[in-house]
């Protein structure tokens, strides 16, 4: 029972990551119609902004301490980051180890930005040419993306860890009457999940009550109808860009500490969120939601070893094995609408 | 080679009594890794308590450590290398592993092999995890000094297992070449068969022509708690000698059947 229950937590916090991915190329192909393979990139660099704004933190001025030595017998040169000298080492020990919720501050503007920047820049005059059009510049997009971040940055991974209070893991077994260490589970996922589910929650409350939402609804439905309206919905379509970018760059941000992000992270996690956004249906943002968590979910349960001596190795086919099922039973994926990339 | 210098420092760390928990990466090393280092184990008198493959491409290894914490395990043995590694400890570390008791024991994580770079990126979480190393720039000998002096001079930080691996191989191939007098990879194979040196850093290496392996002396190395620096995470427990680590060719673990024909390629 406890393994089962660890494994609903597991498959809630991986579908959480999935869920956020999808609905960020949900919303680009829901609204232009664009195939985005770049969107594992826009990833990525939310992880790589929390890297660089604790980077920023730790800024360091240097003083030679002639008592002590570096690895090549110098004077060892001492790094003490400029925090400390302007707010205290306690305070600024405390600001550097809550680097990574502080990114999300600054991960917005850069991901609306960079996500402005993609569409005008370059997508959109892709907009009229087939998929696999769109497809190949956006791939090859997200490879110079993670080319320029590995130049940068390094090939190796960096730990970027949660703040000290989040570090651990919460003994949810004795909660539920179990005895110790029997259902743990650590922070920081459980705080990636809450944060998933308020970002979800606000992108869903944001295109169902205001009435900008409203509009891109109604251009999602029928683009054509609001346009002779008299509503320049390519504009409203552009900042939409900007917010599924965002909402894949907070995902990374928040994703950091949970795996030290390297400059392949965004690959790693593209083709699973496109069978997610398969399987959820094309264009439906629910379906994107739902199919991320159940994905998540039957991918935690098929790394069982219940389950993996029965079936061996079925942990390493299961999403694929479920995205073949649902597409033979249910073509246009669960929750997809009819005419939604059908000729 | 790696289980046979381990299980000594295992032995002398963590006891006799013990029940360990395997992950293990789903190719041809991990295997055998795993394989060597339950064999040295068990010959300590620890027991396995499973063995669960992996997928090589995975990153989030939360749904294979979830079964250890109620396994009845006591160590984790991470048969993982480069980011698989770095994923499935910063991974273990996060549920919490570390801090548990079990049998009345602390649970403990080993990682047979590893290098500094995979420490540099699990961060905080290599504090005292055992493993072992092919090299590391903190060792004595003339050939690591005069290496780390050369390197840090120009890059303003010392090299790392990799970079001494690559200079090594370079520098033995062109050895071999010369020796060879030729490009032709049948005539290079044939200068390094059996071929013994010294002066790189790695102590007196063989390679051996019976099964063209590698043989030389193995570094026991474990996390720092407390590093100096961020070049110092990791520390060397022990140098074990290159006699305590070679096997006989025809080992049944070991024996892959004849080595065949050399073809060079053209």
């Amino acid at each position: 029972m406890g393994s089962f229950i660890l494994q609903i937590l597991n498959g809630l916090d991986k579908g959480s990551a999935y869920a956020l991915i999808a609905l960020g190329l949900t919303l680009i192909f829901g609204t232009l119609g664009v195939v985005n393979f770049a969107h594992g990139a826009l990833f990525m660099i939310g992880a790589f902004c929390a890297v660089t704004l604790s980077r920023m933190l730790s800024l360091s001025f240097e003083e030679v301490d002639p008592t002590k030595t570096d690895f090549l017998g110098q004077p060892l040169v001492v790094k003490t980051p400029y925090v400390y000298d302007w707010f205290g080492p306690e305070a600024g020990a405390a600001i550097i180890d809550w680097a990574v919720p502080l990114a999300i501050l600054m991960a917005i503007p850069i991901m609306i930005a960079i996500g402005f920047i993609m569409e005008r820049g370059l997508i959109k005059h892709f907009y009229k040419r087939p998929h696999a059009d769109q497809i190949l510049v956006t791939f090859g997009l997200a490879i110079v993306l993670q080319e320029i971040v590995k130049a940068n940055f390094g090939a190796n991974p960096v730990p970027t860890p949660a703040p000290t209070a989040f570090q651990g893991s919460f003994d949810f077994g004795i909660w539920l009457g179990f005895d110790p260490n029997i259902i743990i589970y650590p922070y920081w996922r459980m705080v990636y999940f809450a944060f998933a589910a308020v970002i979800i929650g606000g992108v869903f409350a944001f295109l169902q009550f205001t009435t900008f939402g409203m509009v891109v609804r109604a251009g999602m439905a029928d683009r054509e109808t609001v346009g002779l309206l008299g509503i320049n919905i390519d504009k409203r379509f552009t900042i939409m860009f900007g917010l599924a970018a965002a909402v894949a760059g907070l995902a990374g941000v928040m994703y950091a500490p949970i795996n030290s992000p390297n400059f392949h992270m965004g690959m790693d996690f593209l083709v699973l969120s496109f069978v997610v956004v398969v399987v959820g249906g094309m264009g439906s943002l629910p379906g994107a939601v739902l199919a991320g968590f159940l994905l998540g979910i039957l991918e935690s349960f098929a790394s069982m070893n219940e389950v993996k001596s029965i079936i061996p190795g079925i942990d390493q086919i299961i999403i694929y094995l479920v995205a073949i099922v649902i597409l033979l039973t249910r073509p246009r994926g669960l929750m997809g609408r009819k005419g939604v990339m059908e000729d | 080679m790696s289980a046979a210098a381990l299980a000594p420092v295992l032995q002398k760390l963590y006891g006799n009594e013990r029940s360990a928990y395997h992950l293990t990466a789903d190719y041809t090393w991990g295997w055998t890794q795993q394989e060597s280092i339950q064999a040295a184990t068990e010959a300590l008198g620890w027991k396995t308590v499973n063995n669960v493959l992996t997928p090589l491409a995975q990153t989030d290894f939360s749904s294979y450590i979830a079964p250890v914490l109620n396994s009845g395990a006591d160590v984790l043995v991470l048969n993982h290398y480069g980011g698989n590694m770095v994923n499935s400890l910063t991974n273990a570390v996060q549920f919490g592993l570390r801090e548990k008791q079990v049998n009345g024991k602390n649970f403990e994580i080993v990682v047979p092999l590893y290098s500094e770079l995979m420490a540099k990126g699990a961060g905080a979480n290599i504090k005292g995890i055992v493993g072992s190393q092919n090299w590391d720039w903190k060792l004595e000998d003339e050939g690591t000094k005069a290496f780390v002096k050369s390197f840090g001079t120009k890059y303003g930080f010392p090299p790392s297992q990799a970079a001494q691996t690559c200079y090594a191989q370079a520098m033995l191939y062109a050895d071999a070449v010369e020796r060879a007098g030729s490009f032709n990879p049948c005539a290079v194979a044939e200068a390094l068969e059996g071929f013994e040196f010294d002066g790189l850093g790695n102590g007196k290496t063989l390679y051996r022509a019976d099964d063209h392996q590698c043989f030389k002396d193995v570094l026991v190395v474990r996390g720092a708690e407390n590093p100096q620096d961020e070049f110092h995470l990791v520390e060397i427990v022990e140098v074990t000698p290159v006699g305590q680590v070679t096997y006989a060719p025809d080992h049944p673990m070991f024996a892959g059947g004849e080595l065949g024909q050399c073809n060079p390629g053209a």
